[in-house]
């Protein structure tokens, strides 16, 4: 099994290095999963705050520099069980939490906030939606006219591209509507 | 969040607002704060569209996610909680229900085996009923010369069946039909003479037709009947 320095996973998932995400996966995955089945989580939960997790430490080495002093396993558990708690004390689940043994928890990662946490709701139904909406949206968001947007997807015209982007905004907003995380967050 | 100011909302931030729509769309979000909120939280949306670094790391992310499920699909299931558990449930049906089609292999061949031979002996029985039957009467070797339906004529009747006999004396003969079981299934009850027609229905089969008297059998003839 190939060893990573810490210094090289950081700099890996800053740069989205795929090689590096993989490793991420591979190594630390299984220990997430454990953790949170542990702690009243499921199969899908382990994978949703492994993903949540890699993000958090993403956005946090984009902002600035992350050095540690501590193993980047220990401090990628303590982000992760940051998360999880969230979760736990948004849904109101009454537990005894249980660590894993070998692990030095830093009690705050400094990662999160409320609206961190919509923002990572948008962008998980985002992904969601089709080939076809995302395209759209994204060529909005770069500012692409729309007559450009009609013509490089293959529509009839711009008030076509408009009507479409109009139709995936809205699946997007009830989709996100939809979510029980959502939810729990606008209580 | 609500979708009733979208349209609103997707007019203005396609820049298709006319300069009056445009004042009276910011007067509303003045007064209005619910239509504020929800347009609050729709530039929180753009925003995280227009965040393409995380969104193509979340997007790189659910790849390996799902390339690595389907290639440790395997390993993860033996290795799942309680998955051997599973396992051995699966394998105790497998095993239970290779034993129960063996067993049931077994009996069918038992029960063909026994079906042929009680058909061995209800054959068996059958030829005995028909021979006792036959053995009734004492066996008289001459002194009747069937004519009709002769030895050249055709074993397989059709229909009506003329019998023509003679016979050296003028004995009272009597004809008895039976099944191939030995039960009589036609008596003439009273003498018959030659020429006779036999005009009984009988199903399909082969029959005796025996002429007697009350002691001796004269002749005995097997037709199939159709």
């Amino acid at each position: 099994m190939v060893h990573l320095s810490q210094k090289i996973i950081i700099e890996g998932i800053k740069r989205q290095d795929e090689e590096v995400l993989k490793h991420v996966y591979k190594h630390y995955f299984p220990m997430v999963r454990y953790f949170i089945l542990r702690n009243h989580g499921s199969e899908e939960d382990a994978q949703d705050v492994f993903q949540e997790a890699v993000v958090a430490v993403f956005q946090r080495v984009r902002r600035r520099r992350l050095e540690l002093d501590c193993s980047f396993k220990t401090y990628f558990y303590s982000v992760v069980r940051h998360i999880w708690l969230q979760y736990l004390e948004r849904h109101k689940v009454r537990y005894e939490f249980s660590d894993l043994d070998e692990y030095i928890i830093m009690e705050e990662p400094d990662i999160y906030d409320d609206l961190k946490d919509k923002k990572a709701i948008y962008q998980r139904h985002f992904l969601d939606l089709t080939e076809l909406c995302r395209k759209v949206l994204l060529m909005f968001m770069d500012k692409v006219p729309f007559e450009e947007i009609a013509t490089t997807l293959g529509y009839k015209g711009r008030q076509y591209a408009i009507k479409r982007k109009y139709e995936c905004m809205k699946s997007l907003i009830n989709r996100v509507s939809a979510d029980p995380e959502y939810k729990k967050l606008n209580q | 969040m609500k979708t009733k100011y979208l349209d609103l909302f997707e007019k203005f931030s396609n820049g298709e607002m006319t300069s009056e729509e445009v004042s009276s769309f910011e007067q509303q979000l003045k007064d209005d704060a619910d239509m504020a909120a929800a347009y609050q939280e729709y530039g929180q949306i753009l925003e995280a569209l227009d965040d393409k670094e995380t969104l193509n790391l979340m997007a790189k992310l659910r790849e390996i996610r799902e390339e690595e499920t389907k290639k440790g699909g395997r390993h993860r299931f033996l290795n799942t909680g309680n998955n051997w558990v599973w396992l051995a449930a699966l394998l105790t049906i497998v095993v239970s229900f290779t034993i129960i089609v063996s067993m049931l292999i077994y009996n069918y061949t038992t029960n063909r085996k026994n079906t042929m031979l009680t058909a061995a002996a209800m054959e068996e029985k059958a030829r005995a009923s028909l021979n006792a039957e036959l053995m009734k009467y004492g066996m008289r070797t001459h002194g009747m010369t069937l004519e009709e339906p002769s030895d050249s004529s055709s074993f397989i009747v059709k229909g009506d069946i003329l019998f023509k006999w003679t016979v050296d004396s003028t004995y009272n003969l009597l004809m008895d039909v039976l099944d191939d079981e030995g039960k009589i299934v036609f008596k003439s009850h009273r003498p018959i003479e030659s020429p006779f027609v036999f005009r009984k229905k009988l199903k399909e089969g082969i029959y005796i037709f025996r002429f007697r008297d009350d002691k001796e059998t004269f002749n005995v003839t097997a037709l199939y009947l159709i």
